[in-house]
């Protein structure tokens, strides 16, 4: 294989392999066990068109008391995970939806399950 | 005949890269990182060091040629015809351990030949590998060749923390400007 390419192209290739590992470096975003469990709930209650409140997100006592929730919300927040949302008409309800970079993130995981089933043997 | 020359001729053109990046990188170190410097021409950051690892993995061998080339030329100052030899096997040295290590984790099964696979945790070990090896050959041309009196056991760490600072920041300013590029191109669309 490495004689059908030019030197160009190899260089060209293991850099576009190099940027994509080199944007996977760790850089203190990552989440925990816990958070991406938080994170999970509000994202399918979004996908479900039923945005969550952040009331009733830290009312999720199967995940931990309301004031550990309340600061994995923030933290998620910190980390540009999850974003508010307030309605017209009803400003107290703040809703929790997912950013970007989120979205990303479950696409990412989305890419990597589909990988692991065509790699695997029939 | 002319795949040989093409292929010649783009090699040729990737070293003179790997070289004119590993030079200008080289002097932007010395004038932002000056304060920094442990003793002659040990930095306790090295940028250009970030740059043997791109340049090793992305080019390959034209990649360490144009390492050497690079240390000849900077090392060219201190180059007469009775005092080449250091900075000949210096350059040489400088150039080649890196794409030696390379080698050897290729086939030790560390790293795909075309990067294939290679992940976050592994590029940070290469790095951390290239950085150890890097620094202790250096020291080790110095020590047998230019300063017989120097205290190899000491003078390597600093070598070392040096080419994993540079390294580190080398990566992740290149992360940094894809995340912006991304973020721009995202927010484009």
């Amino acid at each position: 294989m490495d004689k059908t390419l030019t030197p160009f192209v190899s260089a060209y290739l293991r850099f576009l392999q190099l940027a994509k590992v080199v944007q996977a470096l760790p850089d203190g975003q990552e989440m925990d066990a816990n958070e991406q469990a938080l994170l999970e709930s509000v994202v399918l209650r979004w996908y479900e068109k039923q945005p969550m409140t952040v009331r009733e997100a830290i009312s999720l006592a199967a995940l931990g008391s309301p004031a550990t929730l309340h600061k994995r919300i923030t933290r998620l927040r910190e980390k540009d995970m999850l974003s508010t949302l307030n309605l017209e008409g009803d400003r107290r309800a703040k809703f929790l939806i997912p950013t970007q970079r989120t979205l990303d993130f479950f696409q990412h995981l989305g890419q990597s399950m589909q990988q692991a089933n065509t790699n695997q043997p029939a | 005949m002319t795949v040989t020359f093409r292929h010649l001729a783009e090699q040729a053109a990737l070293a003179l890269t790997s070289a004119a990046l590993f030079v200008s990188f080289f002097v932007f170190n010395e004038w932002v990182f000056s304060s920094f410097q442990y003793s002659d021409g040990i930095n306790w950051i090295f940028l250009p060091a970030g740059f043997r690892v791109i340049l090793v993995l992305t080019m390959g061998l034209p990649g360490a040629i144009g390492l050497m080339m690079g240390s000849w030329y900077i090392d060219s100052a201190s180059m007469t015809s009775t005092a080449w030899f250091f900075p000949f096997i210096n350059g040489v040295v400088s150039g080649f351990t890196p794409w030696l290590v390379m080698q050897f984790l290729i086939r030790q099964g560390w790293l795909a030949p075309q990067l294939g696979q290679i992940t976050a945790s592994r590029l940070l070990q290469v790095t951390l590998i290239f950085s150890a090896a890097s620094a202790m050959s250096d020291q080790l041309v110095w020590w047998s060749l230019a300063k017989p009196d120097a205290n190899i056991l000491v003078d390597v760490w600093p070598m070392f923390v040096g080419n994993v600072l540079g390294a580190l920041l080398m990566l992740y300013g290149m992360k940094f400007v894809i995340d912006r590029m991304r973020s721009a191109q995202r927010r484009k669309d």
